[in-house]
């Protein structure tokens, strides 16, 4: 892995939301190609780092490198369009009254501009990459469904569909299985596993089961600090790591 | 073909027999009719640009008659200047409003105009991330203010006594002009059908669909890579510059305009029309204005007809009944039937896939 090359940096990275330090000082690289998940505690600051890195949130000190640009204050929309990180967040966000195939289609790459997307006209190519997505999430028979009559699960891939729709570079995930059931948590798992080499992901997951179904690399975080980071095998010996976080396993 | 028809959603069937009623609706009624239908069709396109903005992007306007009462006055101003107007005291048009002394330029001012002020509101809302109801708050004191500048601005507006319009043609403002009821309903059920076909390409452009997921879910489109602010303004913009030819044509059929065109009170009325019919299909918009001022003028007439006295509580009755429909079926008479359908066909399209995974095995 040192080989190849950094696509994330966060260097000393740090958020205040009025007197609560939510995140102290992270440095914390991710390569091309990666797959990296981060475990920690409820309020650990797993979500905050994420919203730092998408322009959700804006660091109180700290700075935010991608692709060797630095990214640090530039808005959501310009992180997602031109930087191309695409996230799904926690608890499935999709466009509820809207069908399943539309909430794919505004997801695809490409077409963000008002112009554009006036005079936008669906080619065979776009209808196909569409299809093949909703296939993806074993979602083509639900296509015409509204988004808000899916199950909870359904809901969490369609939101992941959307991610992989924007084609990203780094694709962010959060708690992506959150409310599957076992069934659906794995299929979940070799999903991701297929995108790894391809694409750069970072996954936040409480599953354990998933974590080693997946996991190489992981990252703890523990109170708004980066607490240990290494091959699972290794951080899942570490005596700190278990105290905070891996006790009742 | 039988399942490109079964395909089409119920409310477009709807549209269809609304358009051939209104488009046969002259050959068999009587002048008064004619007209009070003309200036119903060109409220229509009023709420066709409310919904646009209400009912697809979720901006809840409650000042839309600012936009329509600007196109409105514009014909307005330049039919008194004119024909020379009796109250006017000023011998030449303020420069900004110079295009108003020709016919053509009253028209696209009457555009141009609400788009302007459209796009101002737009981008100090939009720009100051405005939203929700504070949007709606500040879009409804836009309509009071509008009403009292109108009536202060007496020198070009005539005060509260309103101006006159002596010609009924699309562009021109001479006195002498006049199409008869009959031609010129027939000029604004053109442009009500080229409103709603405009409309019907827009909202099924992928701008349409963009719209949408800005009413359900503003900031998730950011993270998409999308500029919400960007299609905001787009769209008021476009619905600005429809409710200034709404207000152009009602101004033509009705041969006059005062502040009540610019203010709170229509403002509200169009807010109503689209509720009852139902928000986001654009045959809610129609429905529920047709519906509800055809009630009004019958029940106007009745009522009056019935004592003087009597005259002033049918609107009471009216408000009475639009609180109950609004109450009982929320999504409005034609959002009801829509969601009706789409219920159906979920639960077809189940069906099939439990049939077709008990085919496959376990699926
Ligand atoms: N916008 C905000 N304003 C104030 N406090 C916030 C804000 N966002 C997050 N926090 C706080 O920061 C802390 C970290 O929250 P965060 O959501 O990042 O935790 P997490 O690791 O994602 O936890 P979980 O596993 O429960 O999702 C929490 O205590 C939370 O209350
Ligand atoms: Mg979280």
């Amino acid at each position: 892995m040192a080989d190849s090359k950094v696509l994330l940096e966060v260097r000393k990275l740090s958020v205040e939301f009025s007197g609560f330090q939510a995140l102290t000082d992270v440095n914390m690289k991710i390569y091309e190609g990666e797959l990296r998940v981060i475990i920690g505690p409820n309020g650990a600051g797993k979500t905050t780092f994420m919203d730092l890195v998408t322009g959700k949130t804006t660091p109180t000190a700290g700075r935010i490198y991608f692709d060797g640009a630095d990214i640090t204050k530039k808005s959501a929309s310009e992180i997602a369009k031109k930087y191309k990180i695409g996230r799904k967040f926690q608890g499935p966000n999709v466009f509820d009254n809207m069908t399943v195939k539309e909430n794919v289609e505004i997801a695809t790459e490409g077409y963000e501009g008002l112009f554009r997307s006036i005079f936008f006209r669906k080619t065979d190519a776009f209808k196909e990459r569409v299809n093949q997505i909703l296939r993806e999430i074993e979602l083509y028979d639900y296509r015409h469904f509204m988004a808000c009559d899916l199950s909870h699960g359904q809901r969490q891939w369609l939101e992941i569909g959307m991610v992989f729709a924007q084609n990203p570079k780094l694709i962010i995930l959060d708690e992506p299985t959150a409310g599957m059931t076992a069934e659906e948590t794995f299929k979940t798992g070799e999903m991701i596993k297929k995108l790894k080499g391809e694409h750069t992901i970072i996954v936040v997951e409480h599953d354990m089961d998933f974590v080693r179904q997946v996991a190489e690399f992981v990252t703890v975080f523990n109170y708004g600090r980066l607490l240990a980071e290494g091959p699972l095998e290794e951080v899942q010996k570490n005596p700190e790591v278990i105290a905070v976080y891996l006790k009742e396993d | 073909m039988r399942e490109r028809l079964k395909k089409i959603p119920v409310n477009k069937y709807i549209d269809l027999a609304l358009f051939l009623f209104l488009v046969t609706f002259p050959l068999y009624q009587k002048t008064y009719w004619i007209y009070v239908m003309s200036g119903i069709m060109a409220y229509m396109i009023f709420a066709l640009s409310l919904d646009l903005l209400w009912g697809y992007t979720g901006l809840m306007s409650m000042g839309h008659s600012v936009l329509f009462g600007a196109g409105g006055y514009m014909v307005g101003i330049s039919c008194a200047y004119l024909s020379e107007a009796s109250w006017i005291k000023y011998d030449r048009l303020p420069w900004f409003l110079t295009p108003l002394s020709s016919e053509i330029g009253a028209f696209i001012m009457a555009l141009v105009v609400p788009g302007i002020i459209a796009l101002f509101i737009g981008l100090f809302m939009f720009s100051g991330k405005i939203r929700g109801v504070f949007f709606s708050l500040i879009t409804l004191a836009l309509a009071g203010i509008a009403e009292l500048f109108v009536i202060n601005q007496s020198t070009y507006t005539h005060g509260d006594s309103g101006i006159t319009i002596t010609s009924r043609t699309v562009l021109s403002n001479s006195a002498d002009k006049r199409m008869t009821d009959f031609g010129f309903y027939f000029v604004v059920f053109a442009f009500l059908l080229a409103a709603y076909l405009l409309c019907v390409l827009l909202m099924k452009s992928r701008t349409g669909k963009v719209l949408k997921a800005v009413r359900e879910n503003e900031s998730r489109l950011q993270f998409l890579g999308y500029k919400p602010a960007s299609f905001k303004l787009f769209i008021f913009v476009v619905s600005g510059m429809m409710a200034g030819l709404s207000g152009v044509l009602f101004v033509r059929v009705q041969g006059s305009i005062n502040y009540t065109a610019i203010g709170i009170n229509l403002a509200t009325l169009v807010l109503v029309w689209v509720a009852v019919g139902g928000r986001g299909n654009l045959t809610g918009a129609m429905v529920g204005t047709i519906l509800l001022q055809v009630a009004e003028t019958i029940l106007n007439s009745t009522f009056s007809n019935i004592s003087a006295d009597f005259a002033q509580y049918w609107k009471l009755a009216l408000g009475v009944i639009i609180l109950i429909i609004v109450f009982f079926i929320p999504k409005g008479f034609v959002g009801t039937l829509v969601e009706a359908e789409q219920r159906r066909k979920d639960r077809n399209r189940k069906e099939r896939i439990l049939r077709k995974g008990g085919v496959n095995g376990n699926g």
